[in-house]
């Protein structure tokens, strides 16, 4: 009953609530009509945040003094931080990942925390967190093959070969399980936000919605970049040790 | 290393920089495993369930059952080696303290 009366209600306010990605140019791509969307849009505006910001760093530390202060003891703090993140998870294995660990923690903190400046975030869009989890899929594949050669498609068969079907099962639920996540998440949040700042009276949009954000925005969206790389980490390294 | 440090390392607190931090790492860690179980789950149970279901559609069989089973065997096999690496991590600590 009231599932059935939810998209009545969002219907009734009108244009008020609004967390759809929306097509904003089309293209004609081989033949097939595709879309330039919002999540193409606030990616780009992220991905240029981020390189002013590394841009910025790199001329704080090109310029940069024994004694680090400022925007250097910053970046500083943070590369150690990870550093010292990615050893405790990984191990010896540690080295060859920081890199891409590093990568995407930056992107998808950012992107999760795009909807304090009012973009849509990019993760709220399954095409984002799908080819997250694609990529880190298949950088554990890849890393697995890298060091233990056929073994990757030996183990497959282990402990018993009629188990065969279940692992493989377990290997594809990986990436999905990590995209829907994180995709869940964040989708959760910018409904919950839309929601509020689409069906409610205005008393109740002044400061109330600085603490959702806080919470949907900030806090949702760090352990949700955590829990990412963490996941990333275990089964890259587990792939490594098997 | 002084006193109060070594208690405070065992009372799962860590020194960084002269200060006395608590220790998040195992909290988050843990809290980040709890919410990734249930969906390790679900994701092959659905996984399995789409694939019979396609499957019948495809070939007009009756496979949905097999695969519903197939799945739920996986997501068991997904969230036992999940489990088994934080289980070995415990484990360690615990060995290392005694």
């Amino acid at each position: 009953m009231g599932l059935a009366k939810a998209p009545m209600m969002l219907a009734a306010s009108g244009n008020d609530v609004d967390f759809m990605v929306h097509g904003l140019i089309p293209l004609r791509f081989f033949g097939h009509q595709v879309w330039i969307t919002t999540t193409h849009v606030t990616t780009l505006i992220v991905m240029v945040f981020i390189l002013i910001l590394a841009l910025l760093a790199r001329r704080e530390i090109m310029k940069g003094s024994e004694k680090p202060e400022g925007v250097q003891n910053f970046v500083e703090l943070l590369v150690e931080t990870l550093d010292r993140l990615v050893w405790g998870s990984m191990g010896r294995h540690w080295r060859p990942f920081v890199n891409y660990i590093g990568t995407i923690m930056i992107f998808i903190f950012i992107s999760n925390t795009s909807g304090l400046f009012g973009l849509r975030p990019p993760t709220a869009d399954y095409g984002t967190t799908l080819a997250l989890a694609l990529i880190t899929f298949v950088l554990i594949q890849y890393s697995a093959f890298k060091t233990s050669k056929l073994n990757v498609f030996i183990d497959l068969f282990k402990p018993l070969p009629i188990l065969f079907p279940i692992n493989l099962i377990g290997e594809f639920a990986t990436p999905l399980s990590m995209s829907l996540r994180l995709f869940g998440n964040i989708m959760a949040g910018t409904i919950m936000m839309a929601l509020w700042y689409g069906l409610l009276p205005v008393f109740a949009k002044l400061g109330i919605p600085a603490f959702l954000h806080m919470y949907f925005d900030l806090f949702s969206g760090a352990i949700q970049t955590f829990v990412f790389a963490m996941l990333t980490m275990t089964f890259i390294t587990d792939k490594r040790e098997a | 290393m002084d006193k109060n440090v070594i208690i405070a390392v065992h009372r799962g607190y860590h020194q960084q920089g002269g200060l006395i931090m608590k220790n998040y790492g195992p909290i988050i860690r843990m809290l980040s495993l709890i919410t990734q179980l249930g969906i390790t789950m679900l994701t092959s149970v659905f996984l399995c369930m789409f694939i019979g279901l396609w499957i019948d559609r495809k070939f007009s069989t009756h496979l949905f059952l097999p695969f519903l089973i197939l799945g739920v065997l996986g997501g068991i096999r997904g969230v036992y080696s999940l489990v088994r690496r934080y289980i070995n991590d415990d484990s360690r600590e615990d060995s290392d303290e005694g």
